[in-house]
């Protein structure tokens, strides 16, 4: 209790910063797996932490522990966390619990109209008649076929390869379920926001697994060069898909053109494995904590 | 495709959802329909009146034409189901301010550091492209 409860903050730190280099490194599908289940894992065992430390705080409530039948004024001295910081942590779980209703209501006003442009069409294409150059896939509805909406401003001045490439990486986000993880990484940044450089990453690393599905159909040079083209001609009026990249302060197209130009694939096999490694050290203090602190009390008890 | 319309996530009765409906039958059809015909065609059929109203409406806003067959007007929709869809895609494009997980698109925005970068890298691109096309 004294050390283990505090391993999943330190943990997800620890995961946030290496993921940018593990991304930059492995392929990006094994990349976005990994990255996924160790930001659950982590946003778990931080909820499990923090509760043991609010726990800690709410024990002290005479109430609290004439319910558990231990001495309320006794908790003080034989638990190992100072009063202060189970305040804290209990202050963290209140606006933590806000964020995430937030978060949640949020997605669902952005993902009604989306829902029902999915449910609208039994088009896989959609081509729009706009100037501005931009092409999404939409598929917030994961048991229905997804919609790829394509601007005629975009197709224009892309020879057929590089439209090919822009329509197999849109593909790739539909057959993969990409919302999916999306929607997983939303939330794990908002149960843990240590792990909102994660997010970014995931959400990276799901570019760069389309981006190599599209380069596997149609060729790398015509990725890159799709890729490109419609980036440099991306203008700022209209773009749906320039306001999904605001939130991502940065752009990093740059980074996925060299991603694709990088011919010799580097192994980030390592610091993947050490991303699990950390993530299993977080889940096994964690539950070592919640057994001390059940020890513990038990002996109040006495 | 009427099952389609049962499973939108916010079933609306209103005249919205009917108009749909009759403009599916319409699209479904290969030859200008009456009202009574489009009435038959329709699951649930409302009342005549109700679907000469609707098609009244979808006039109006030029989603479909008419001409005169008999005493009656024949419809026929204005627009291809496809150019529906896309105005659909255009309306989400204009209202949905935030739509941050839910679409995922091919580029971002380019700062202008990242657009000198993407620049080079394009050169970098054809040049390959140009190399590969020479070698082969």
């Amino acid at each position: 209790m004294r050390l283990f409860v505090y391993v999943p903050f330190l943990a997800s730190a620890i995961a946030s910063c290496g993921a940018r280099s593990a991304v930059r490194r492995a392929n990006p599908k094994g990349a976005t797996w990994v990255l996924t289940f160790t930001g659950v894992a982590l946003a778990l065992t931080t909820a499990g932490a923090l509760s043991l430390l609010a726990f800690t705080e709410a024990a002290r409530i005479p109430v609290v522990a004439s319910l558990g039948r231990w001495p309320a004024r006794h908790v003080g001295r034989e638990v190992p966390v100072p009063w202060w910081l189970g305040l804290l942590a209990a202050v963290c779980i209140t606006a933590i619990a806000a964020d995430v209703v937030r978060q949640v209501h949020r997605y669902g006003r952005a993902v009604a109209p989306a829902v029902r442009l999915q449910l609208a069409t039994t088009a896989e294409v959609i081509s729009i008649d706009d100037a501005s150059a931009y092409a999404y896939a939409c598929r917030p509805w994961p048991f229905r076929p997804g919609v790829i909406v394509v601007s005629e401003g975009l197709a224009h001045g892309l020879d057929e390869d590089e439209q090919a490439a822009i329509l197999a990486h849109e593909r790739s986000h539909l057959e993969h379920y990409h919302g999916v993880f999306q929607l997983v990484a939303l939330m794990l940044a908002a149960i843990n926001p240590l792990l909102r450089p994660l997010r970014r990453e995931i959400d990276f690393s799901l570019e760069r697994w389309a981006d190599e599905d599209a380069a596997a159909t149609v060729g790398r040079t015509s990725t890159v060069i799709a890729l490109g083209v419609s980036a440099v001609r991306q203008d700022l009026r209209t773009p749906p898909v320039a306001r999904y990249g605001l939130e991502h302060a940065n752009s990093r197209v740059p980074d996925r053109m060299r991603a694709l130009l990088d011919d010799k694939r580097k192994r980030g096999r390592a610091l993947l494995t050490m991303l699990a490694a950390t993530t299993a050290g977080a889940a096994v203090a964690t539950l070592l904590a919640a057994h001390n602190t059940e020890h513990l009390f038990e002996v109040l008890r006495k | 495709m009427q099952g389609v319309a049962k499973r939108e996530p916010e079933p609306r009765r209103g005249f919205g959802e009917l108009e749909q409906q009759v403009l599916r039958v319409l699209w479904a059809a290969d030859a200008p329909l009456i009202a009574r015909e489009v009435q038959a065609e329709l699951v649930d059929p409302p009342a005549y009146t109700t679907v000469t109203t609707i098609l009244d409406r979808l006039h109006s806003k030029g989603m479909v034409t008419r001409r005169a067959r008999g005493r009656a007007f024949a419809y026929v929709a204005a627009t291809t189901e496809s150019e529906t869809a896309s105005q659909r895609a255009r309306a989400l494009l204009a209202n949905g301010h935030d739509r941050t997980a839910v679409l995922q698109g091919f580029v971002d925005v380019l700062s202008e550091s990242d657009a000198d970068e993407v620049q080079r890298l394009l050169r970098a691109a054809h040049r390959l492209r140009e190399h590969t096309k020479n070698g082969s």
